[in-house]
């Protein structure tokens, strides 16, 4: 188990090495000049060259982006150009709204999806089967500002049930869990129920039904463990799209996570938090979907976790 | 009279469409007494298995057992049962044995758990005794190291030894009667004899009944007091092992029984003239194989010698056999001979040319000189295409065709040559049936007009009376067109029927070479004369004098360090 970890954080490292020359790489593509954004429209010649030297970007890229590298790894990541705080500080102080709200949406999601693509796939080609489906597909097409926008309308403005900004109460936090977790439940519902179908025709159900098992045990003991191992894969990758949508949710929500810090930097062209939100976005993941593949070897006894 | 422990009375099963309902299974009656065993034999589609799951009420929810069909099973009538009254009886008094123990055990439970399970559901034991009595049936069937492997789980297991828990699971609760369903077919055929021993034991042990449903003649002939033909949902023949082996009346049980191969048939004149030509130097060498290797890469230490340093030759006009048992690398061999996969190392001389040398243009002319059939006829044909283009398309690539109208002329002439209707060409390949879609693969091997032929176990996916014709299609062929043949098999009687010679592979070696007449009568290498005593003999008199074969016992024959000797003239050993 720890030697399967620690090889895993070492294949991390690459992955992490390549999303700091990815965000890096933003920092050459603004269009424009860096200096002259930061500097502002009315700078004079020299104070560019001022801020030109201060950000070093007189170097080389290369001798650029090693002291990128270098502030990253001591935890620098440059200064905002609004408040002129650490970008470090600013992010990492708006950090547990976002992954907060992303987790509960991911265990709403898989908490819906499971149980509603179980009893799809159980009494598949049933009533109840077209329902859930059709809530499902209706689920996952509906954008989540949208559905956040229409429970704001109903739930906060029609009936005063919950509050519309904010994030710690019950009361705020509920709606942005219902809105960012939907399209991931339906998607969970859908993977479960096809997964399932395919278990429950395996051989080893009939072994069981064979031994006189139970159907409800033959269910949950003997197919969902099973059709879970697919469905863990993606919830890995519903949590990163999750992240993505905890950007919209934010908004919406008047939340004060990350997602709305970066949606805030990019209006004022505060690049330094830009890219300092979407690195620990990327890190994010890439270390959630280290958890799904312990997750999904401990499901999957034919890999073993070395 | 006693009553017997079971007795079915005109089942019939239909399965509904949607649409209409399709009878599958018609007026069946049979009967098994205490501490008996009744063999169901029939081919595929003949409604042996949905007469066996009706026992258990395990059918498909789209099937419908008629109201007067009757299930009286320990003195209860079985169709008038709830499910949840089904459920006590499952199990507890009636075991089942599935075919495949490769998906029959769930891959995410442990081995002592699954088996555990089935006496926790019916006796009122606490799970410390269950355990306890899990570990002693584990014994029974004959497992090693019982409380190791009682903490694993079945794919840390091999096939055998999967089979051996699955019986185990069935007997947990020391059943009544236990259902084998197909219960060696998966398995090799020294691994299948261990298991119909251990199938005959355990009855001696336990008086357990025995409901054994086959497609293999073979298997039921030492294994069962009584018989039931069964055809298209009809019982065609019913009566004891003896007398229907003896005397069948039906002309149906008849076929079943000639399609048997014999394993002391003798050679034809005309074959025997064959190996004379070749033996004497006379025939031309169409492949010379000289030390070909196939090692595949293990992670990054270890490698797979799937085939390790093999030699031989094959002659224009003869059919070389390549048995052996699943991991011993005849398939490998096949492929690497075509380089479908790419040898490590070796040399394979195609018309005194190293083909392994050749460069992409040179290989693809060679390819219209040798061709492949698979072995799976269901997942080698593209299910979009018609037939008309899947054997077109051999034509297309080599540009032999010259018009649509002369390649449609000649997929005619092909589906003629292997005995379909040219109508067929039209059709889709799930219109046909298993014996069909192998001959559409070979008439697509055909348009090219090949010299040589690999033909990877084409048999083996196909009922035994299908198989008994597509081999006398190949041999009419090979008369007709001077083909060649490497006929890679598992199964040793089909291979002493078609083959001139012989190649036992073990481990990635050649263990043993020579005409099929000699290997069979006078087996040399340990590896073969265990082959060979394993084959189940269809005659209901035979009494089996191979020794007993435990897996404590399934000692391993070395073969390092050997060399392939000519022992006898003609006969080479690897010793």
């Amino acid at each position: 188990m720890l030697k399967f970890l620690g090889k895993r954080f070492v294949q991390m490292i690459p992955v992490l090495i390549g999303v700091t020359i990815l965000t890096f790489s933003m920092m050459l593509l603004i269009p424009g000049d860096p200096a002259q954004i930061m500097a502002g429209e009315s700078a004079s010649p020299e104070q560019l060259e001022l801020v030109r030297e201060r950000l070093g970007l007189n170097d080389p890229i290369p001798v650029q982006y090693w002291d990128y590298l270098k502030g990253v790894l001591t935890g620098d990541l440059g200064d905002s150009i609004r408040s002129g705080r650490p970008v470090a500080e600013e992010v990492f102080g708006r950090l547990a709204p976002t992954v907060e709200l992303a987790f509960y949406s991911t265990l709403l999601a898989v908490f819906i999806g499971l149980i509603a693509g179980v009893i799809s796939a159980v009494r598949r080609y049933s009533v109840t089967d077209s329902v859930i489906m059709f809530g499902a597909l209706f689920g996952l097409s509906m954008p989540n500002f949208w559905l956040g926008l229409m429970l704001i309308q109903w739930l906060v403005i029609g009936a005063g049930w919950f509050q519309a900004s904010g994030w710690g109460t019950h009361q705020q936090m509920i709606l942005p869990v219902i809105t960012l977790g939907t399209a991931g439940s339906a998607i969970i519902a859908r993977m479960t129920r096809s997964s399932m179908l395919e278990v429950i025709d395996m051989d080893y159900i009939q072994t069981a039904r064979a031994k006189g098992v139970s159907e409800r045990v033959v269910v949950y003991r003997h197919a969902l463990k099973n059709a879970m191992i697919p469905v863990v894969t993606v919830v890995g990758l519903q949590f990163g799209s999750l992240l993505g949508g905890a950007v919209l949710t934010e908004t919406v929500f008047a939340i004060n996570g990350l997602g709305r810090l970066i949606i805030n930097a990019i209006r004022a062209r505060d690049f330094p938090i830009v890219q300092g939100g979407v690195l620990v976005f990327a890190f994010l993941f890439v270390f959630v979907n280290i958890i799904v593949d312990v997750l999904y070897r401990f499901l999957n006894k034919r890999i073993s976790l070395n | 009279m006693t009553e017997k422990l079971l007795q079915v009375e005109n089942l019939k099963i239909s399965f509904d469409t949607g649409e209409s309902l399709t009878e599958v299974v018609s007026d069946v009656s049979f009967e098994i007494s205490h501490g008996q065993t009744l063999g169901i034999v029939g081919e595929s589609g003949s409604g042996k298995s949905v007469s066996a799951r009706s026992i258990m009420q395990l059918l498909d929810k789209n099937a419908v057992v008629d109201k007067r069909s009757s299930i009286r099973f320990n003195g209860e009538e079985i169709t008038e049962k709830s499910e949840k009254e089904m459920r006590k009886i499952r199990g507890k008094d009636i075991g089942m044995i599935f075919q495949d123990p490769m998906t029959s055990l769930n891959p995410t439970m442990k081995i002592g758990r699954q088996i555990s399970e089935s006496i926790l559901i019916h006796e009122e034991v606490s799970k410390k005794e269950a355990a306890v009595r899990s570990k002693e049936i584990m014994h029974l069937v004959g497992i090693p190291d019982v409380d190791e492997r009682y903490e694993q789980y079945p794919h840390e297991l091999s096939g055998g030894m999967r089979q051996r828990i699955v019986i185990a699971i069935a007997l947990a609760c020391s059943p009544k009667l236990l259902i084998a369903d197909e219960p060696t077919t998966a398995l090799d055929v020294t691994i299948q004899a261990q298991i119909l021993e251990l199938l005959q034991e355990i009855q001696e042990k336990t008086g357990t009944s025995i409901l054994l449903i086959t497609h293999d003649f073979g298997v039921v002939a030492n294994m069962c007091e009584n018989i039931v033909v069964m055809n298209q949902g009809r019982v065609v023949e019913a009566g004891t092992t003896k007398e229907i082996f003896s005397h069948p009346k039906e002309d149906y049980t008849k076929r079943l029984l000639a399609a048997i191969p014999n394993l002391h048939e003798e050679k034809t004149a005309e074959a025997k003239a064959k190996l004379m030509k070749i033996y004497s130097g006379t025939q031309e060498k169409i492949l010379e194989v000289n030390g070909l290797a196939k090692h595949f890469p293990l992670g990054r230490k270890a490698t797979l010698k799937a085939v390790d340093d093999i030699s031989f030759e094959i002659y224009r006009g003869e059919t070389l056999g390549l048995v052996g048992e699943s991991g011993s690398g005849k398939s490998t061999t096949g492929r690497a001979i075509l380089r479908l996969h790419e040898p490590t190392y070796g040399e394979t001389i195609f018309n005194g040319l190293d083909i392994n040398k050749f460069k992409r243009r040179q290989m693809k002319n060679m390819r219209k000189k040798v061709q492949f059939v698979f072995q799976d006829p269901y997942s080698s044909l593209n299910p979009r295409k018609k037939v008309e283009d899947i054997i077109g398309e051999a034509l297309d690539i080599h540009k032999l065709a010259k018009s649509k109208l002369k390649r449609k002329q000649r997929v005619e002439e092909l589906l003629d040559l292997v005995g379909l209707d040219r109508s067929f060409s039209q059709r889709f390949p799930h219109e046909f049936s298993g014996g069909q879609r192998q001959r559409i693969g070979i008439a697509r091997a055909l348009a090219v007009e090949p010299d040589f032929i690999v033909l990877d176990e084409p048999l083996s996916a196909l009922d035994a009376s299908v198989q008994a014709q597509i081999v006398d299609l190949l041999e009419d062929l090979q008369r007709k067109l001077n083909l060649t043949y490497l006929f890679i098999a598992h199964d040793l009687a089909t291979v002493k029927k078609i083959s001139d010679r012989v190649a036992v592979m073990y481990k990635g070696n050649i263990v043993e070479l020579s005409d099929s007449e000699e290997l069979f009568e006078n087996p040399v290498h340990n590896y073969t004369k265990k082959l060979l005593s394993a084959i189940p003999v269809p005659d209901p008199h035979y009494e089996a004098t191979g020794g007993h074969i435990s897996p404590d016992e399934e000692e391993e024959i070395s073969i390092d360090g050997q060399k392939l000797t000519e022992i006898r003239p003609n006969h080479w050993v690897l010793q």
